[in-house]
């Protein structure tokens, strides 16, 4: 046993672990900061900008200091808190922002700088001269400074989320959250008690101090074990309750298996992230202690008094072999009892208050201690370890710890979140919770309530008005506690000492002093959220847990106001930090986002498709070939559609049926052209506006029925045009009989298109006069395929003679099969989504790239079907912007130098010149032998025969272009009509 | 007919997962159910819903899940053809989705576990109650979520995202003790 391990913890299983390349022993249930200390290790890191020697300064996670890197086998952690990491076999982890190593470290010569390091030096010297400038220094400026270092690696670890919902929700198991989860528990609430340590208990554990004649620690584990006998309990120990949203949404993660050896975490959960949604929430969050600013307060060896206390306690590991503390108040002397009772030693107290309460010197004498009243710390001593103290009247001390307490700062993090102003407290020196909320109460420590006897109390009366909230018929027993008592309240108002000599640390954890503060402030930095801003105090991973009030306490001398004058930040989530792997549980890879497929998809896969994602649908883009390129495939297939026949899944396609006997009306309203007069049995094409007068979708619609319409819609804007109608139907026109019902999904759809794609659907269909003038283009017909029902629909998308087929969803696959293979014998070539835009951009039929939100009717070339009725968009189409003669128009363009036009080009009129307008969809055109695109131009129309420069600067791709009319092939439309 | 036996767009992935998943004392038992016939009835305002449903036999599982607007679920086919000779035009119109959904079942001890890492819903049987349904989202999907027990519920998703829903379903479930039946 070392001289620093007082006891062997019971029952807990030994084990070996390594920092820094070396190995040493420890036992299960110790933290690392512990497991360093029992092994004599005190230097952990070093410090972020000033490369100073840091040490354990805390024993939870307000720890500013010890942060280190963990190495496991599914990557490596940076950022983790020696404090609260709990040491396993095999644990891995070594210091963090020193080279070469901790010991010795060179990025220390900044320390000798840090008269130039002053508050906003990075501001004032680097930045403003130019961007460029900055980009080159901040790369060094960032691996000089900073925290660990982010793996580049994937994370392998497993994550998941989870959603909970209580009653209550309880936030914190010291004294306070045991208290009421105790007294919730018969009443048969539902209560999630939720805690960030690895055991409950909070100020408890390890204490000597009794309740009902029972060790603090003896009665929080009895009280563990009443409550997990109750079913509508649930227990939650490593779970850090980190965000309080709206609604009464609390987000926390749980630490499933970081604590186990690696061996045992396969497969299991890593870390699980809650969001828990409960009716009423009790927050026992306690309260930190924080500390009294002196000079080279930041040596290792200089703690909270609290923690020091708490190694011994908890772990039974003493952080030095001569403790000396410093305090204003009366809670040291509590936690010099706590450390003699455990096996501990104190050296001496330094009081910076005039005389002792009589609870102190009652202490005192037990212990026969050496006070120093009246006096302070003025500094320490010592390079990598602190060796004395020097108080201000000359004396020194000699240490290899010093405990400070400057007071304890309610943990109000959640409260605050939830918009609640802090509200200074002038006995207490701190902040406490706002106005009451009626969502939550606050209670224990957060409140102000430190001593033991009242925390348990108010957790009697927490569970007894959350009780009457919940309107819980149970009455909450009376519990009574007889507590042994704790230290009086009695506190100094001292914060930082003077006369202190040397570096005055503030926030440890990104090295700002009391001099950047002062300099702030000169500089009329001068509000809470300025000061912060300008030195980044309070915004490292520990958010100034211990900080925060002392750094207020300097900025409202600086300015000569009282403390709750100055004011504080308000808290953000999270309150502990939280590693991006829980935020995005199991979302990566295939559960990134869903994935929607056809029926026909395992068709696709097993005749060669390479699919593409379409927004969520997975369609195919080509059918390759063995030695083919996606453009050899592309054209093969479009030159075989426009040769013989070809086929094409067109199930993505938006569906809706429109039904009710106004439904005509309805869409006479919603597209532009004319809708009372189609018969039924055939299908028309129509344009939608936006109110504000630009094209929103455009597809065919067919009459069922009398009153009954099958509405498509792009495959894009198929959700937005449901709810465009159902808007319509609910707020504008109620009056409207008409129902609209998404059958996107009912229905598999495919397209058949070439010359002898009515041949094809001759062999295999029955029911249904396939002449030309038995089903007329744009007519619609119910029939049969193999005994499936099927709809056609004599459409054509391509140019060429073609039909839509659709049937019920389960039956596509059946249904395309059947087609392809009575296809077989005229060469029937199925497409892709490349193919099926070479066949539309030919035919100078307009798309998505098109239909891009800011075009109008006009712009499109698609007047024809702006009706003389009242349509939605029509007045705001009318404006003066819409209809103005410099607007882009759809034009098509051909390659004039034989290279494919890149989609995103400029259309310019010589090098340099302003742009005319853009390219929006291209490709090679098997019909033509060139490569051609559609544009949206300046006047385009008016261009056609010219010449113009297609300008794509990011690649410095230029090539010179013709305007043509947008209708390459086929412009009279002979191919679809025999 | 033509070759039809490929109705699920799961049939396959099932079938594997069926080998893999084989826990005889699995937590949480996950099935396709197959769907004979799903019509949604959306009455007409001020028509009578009521009437309909004294009309229908106990086979079928009737889904409010919109104002004047029901999901009706049978395990018979042609179940619109019935629904046409009860129900008039001037009452409510009838759409067919039939091919629209696919049903997953899950049940046993560990299916509220497993369902309350996607569903954000309180699944205590105060707050979902048996032989209630809600509508919500897993894991970006929309689901309809049906109560038939205390650990038994029945999932409709989209046909297209079957596949991803399936997939979501598995790898939350396999930790719980999972079988595919």
């Amino acid at each position: 046993m070392s001289g620093y391990r007082i006891a062997k913890p019971d029952h807990e299983k030994n084990v070996q672990f390594t920092f820094n390349g070396k190995t040493y022993s420890a036992y299960e249930g110790e933290t690392l900061a512990a497991a360093l200390m029992a092994n004599g290790v005190g230097l952990i890191g070093r410090s972020f900008k000033y490369h100073r020697p840091r040490g354990v300064f805390s024993v939870g996670n307000e720890e500013p200091n010890a942060l280190v890197n963990v190495i496991h086998p599914d990557g490596l952690e940076p950022n983790t808190l020696a404090t609260t990491l709990e040491v396993y076999e095999g644990l891995e982890a070594r210091s963090q922002n020193c080279w070469p190593s901790v010991n010795f470290d060179a990025g220390a010569f900044n320390s000798l700088l840090s008269p130039l390091f002053s508050a906003g030096f990075y501001y004032k010297t680097f930045m403003g001269w130019s961007n460029k400038h900055w980009m080159f220094f901040e790369k060094h400026i960032r691996k000089a400074a900073g925290m660990g270092e982010a793996t580049v690696e994937a994370d392998r670890s497993v994550y998941e989320k989870k959603n909970l919902f209580c009653d209550v929700l309880i936030v914190g198991a010291g004294p306070a959250g045991l208290s009421a989860a105790l007294a919730l528990a018969p009443t048969g609430a539902r209560v999630i008690l939720a805690d960030e340590n690895a055991k409950f208990g909070g100020s408890l554990r390890g204490k000597g101090a009794s309740i009902n004649g029972q060790s603090g620690g003896a009665w929080a584990q009895d009280a563990m074990a009443y409550l997990k006998g109750f079913d509508n309990v649930t227990l939650l120990s490593r779970a850090t309750v980190y965000g309080y949203y709206d609604d009464n949404t609390l987000a926390a993660v749980e630490r499933v298996s970081d604590h186990l050896p690696h061996g045992d975490r396969q497969g299991q959960v890593r870390q699980r992230h809650l969001v828990v949604r409960p009716t009423k929430v009790i927050l026992a969050t306690g309260a930190l202690e924080r500390p009294i600013l002196f000079g080279d307060n930041d040596r290792p060896g200089v703690m909270l008094a609290s923690a020091v206390a708490a190694y011994v306690q908890q772990f039974k590991v003493s952080p030095g072999r001569e403790i000396v503390f410093f305090t204003n108040n009366d809670t040291v002397y509590d936690a010099v009892d706590e450390i003699f009772a455990a096996g501990g030693r104190v050296k001496a107290v330094v009081d910076v208050r005039q005389t002792l309460t009589a609870y102190a010197k009652e202490i005192v004498q037990r212990h026969k201690l050496d006070v120093f009243v009246g006096s302070a710390v003025q500094r320490t001593k010592g390079r990598k370890k602190i060796q004395s103290v020097l108080l201000a009247d000359g004396q020194q001390i000699s240490c290899d710890v010093l405990g400070v307490s400057g007071g304890w700062t309610p943990t109000i993090h959640l409260q605050s979140q939830q918009g609640d102003a802090p509200v200074y407290d002038d006995i207490l020196f701190s902040f406490l919770p706002g106005r009451a909320h009626e969502d939550y109460v606050s209670i224990g420590g957060c409140v102000g309530h430190f001593d033991t006897k009242t925390a348990l109390g108010d957790g009697l009366s927490a569970a007894r008005q959350v009780k009457g909230e919940l309107g819980l018929k149970s009455e909450v027993e009376n519990l009574d506690y007889v507590v042994s008592p704790s230290a009086p309240w009695s506190i100094a108002p001292v914060f930082e000492i003077e006369s202190a000599k040397g570096k005055t640390f503030v926030d440890l954890q990104h090295d700002v002093k009391i001099t950047d503060i002062k300099q702030a402030k000169q500089e009329g930095f001068l509000s809470v959220e300025h000061l912060k801003r300008y030195t980044t105090l309070g915004m490292a991973n520990d958010q100034g847990k211990t900080s925060n009030v002392n750094a207020l306490s300097v900025m409202a001398k600086e300015r000569q106001l009282p403390l709750s004058e100055v004011g504080t930040t308000r808290f953000r989530p999270p309150y502990a930090p939280v590693s991006i792997g829980a935020l995005s549980g199991g979302e990566f890879g295939d559960h990134f986002r869903p994935t929607r497929r056809t029926p026909m998809h395992d068709w696709h896969i097993s005749h060669g498709a390479e699919m593409i994602n379409t927004g969520a649908w997975v369609r195919p883009r080509v059918y390759k070939r063995d030695g083919e390129t996606i453009e050899d495939a592309y054209i093969r297939e479009a030159t075989a559609v426009r040769a013989s026949v070809g086929m094409v899944d067109v199930t993505t396609l938006g569906k809706i049926e429109v039904i009710g006997p106004d439904a005509p009306e309805f869409l006479n309203r919603v597209y532009t052209n004319a809708w009372l007069k189609l018969p039924v049995g055939k299908a028309r094409y129509g344009v939608m506006l936006r109110e504000d007068g630009i094209v929103f979708d455009d597809g065919t619609t067919w009459r069922l029925s009398e009153n009954r319409f099958l509405m498509t819609t792009t495959t894009a804007n198929a959700a937005s045009v449901l709810t465009h109608l159902e808007f319509l139907l609910d707020v504008v026109w109620p009056e409207l009989k008409v129902k609209v019902v998404s059958v996107t999904e009912q229905w598999a759809g495919l397209a058949i298109a070439g010359p002898n794609s009515r041949a094809v659907l001759t062999k295999v269909l029955s029911g249904i006069d396939m002449s030309n003038e038995g089903l007329p283009f744009m007519g619609v017909r119910d029939g049969v395929l193999a005994s499936i029902p099927v709809k056609v629909a004599r459409l054509s998308f391509s140019g060429e003679l073609a039909y839509e087929v659709w049937c019920p969803s389960h039956y596509g696959f059946a249904m395309w099969d059947q087609i392809y293979k009575a296809g077989e014998e005229y060469d029937m070539t199925p497409y892709g989504t490349e193919a099926l835009g070479t066949l539309r951009i030919e035919k100078g039929h307009v798309s998505g790239p098109e239909l891009d939100g800011r075009t109008t009717v006009d712009d499109l070339d698609l007047s024809w079907a702006w009706g003389k009725k009242d349509f939605v968009g029509k007045v705001l189409a009318g404006r003066d912007g819409l209809r103005a003669e410099d607007r882009a128009q759809l034009v098509g363009l051909v390659s004039l130098e034989g290279q494919a036009i890149k989609p995103g080009s400029h259309l310019i009129a010589a090098p340099g010149a302003p742009s005319l307008g853009h390219v929006t969809s291209t490709t090679f055109s098997p019909v033509l032998g060139k490569y051609i695109a559609l544009a949206l131009v300046k006047g385009g129309r008016d261009l056609v025969g010219e010449k113009r420069i297609a300008s794509y600067p990011l690649q410095e791709i230029a090539q010179e272009v013709e305007i043509v009319k947008p209708h390459f092939f086929d412009p009279d439309g002979s191919r679809m009509h025999v | 007919m033509s070759d039809t036996s490929s109705l699920s767009p799961v049939a396959s992935e099932i079938g594997h997962l069926k080998e893999q998943f084989i826990e005889k004392s699995a937590a949480v038992v996950l099935s396709e159910v197959e769907i004979a016939s799903l019509v949604q009835v959306s009455f007409w305002s001020g028509a009578d819903e009521k009437g309909l449903f004294g009309l229908l036999n106990e086979d079928i599982k009737v889904m409010h899940t919109a104002p004047q607007t029901f999901l009706l679920l049978s395990s018979k086919p042609d179940l619109i053809r019935e629904l046409e000779e009860m129900v008039s035009e001037e009452q409510a119109v009838l759409t067919d989705l039939s091919h629209s959904r696919t049903m997953f079942r899950l049940s046993g001890e560990g299916t509220c576990a497993l369902l309350s890492k996607g569903l954000s819903l309180d699944l205590d049987e105060r707050s979902f109650a048996f032989h209630t349904v809600k509508q919500t989202t897993i894991a970006h999907m929309g689901v309809t979520c049906y109560r038939t027990a205390a650990d038994t519920f029945e999932l409709l998703v989209f046909r297209s995202l079957a596949g991803s829903l399936l997939t979501w379903l598995v790898e939350a479930g396999h930790r719980e003790g999972l079988r595919v039946a």
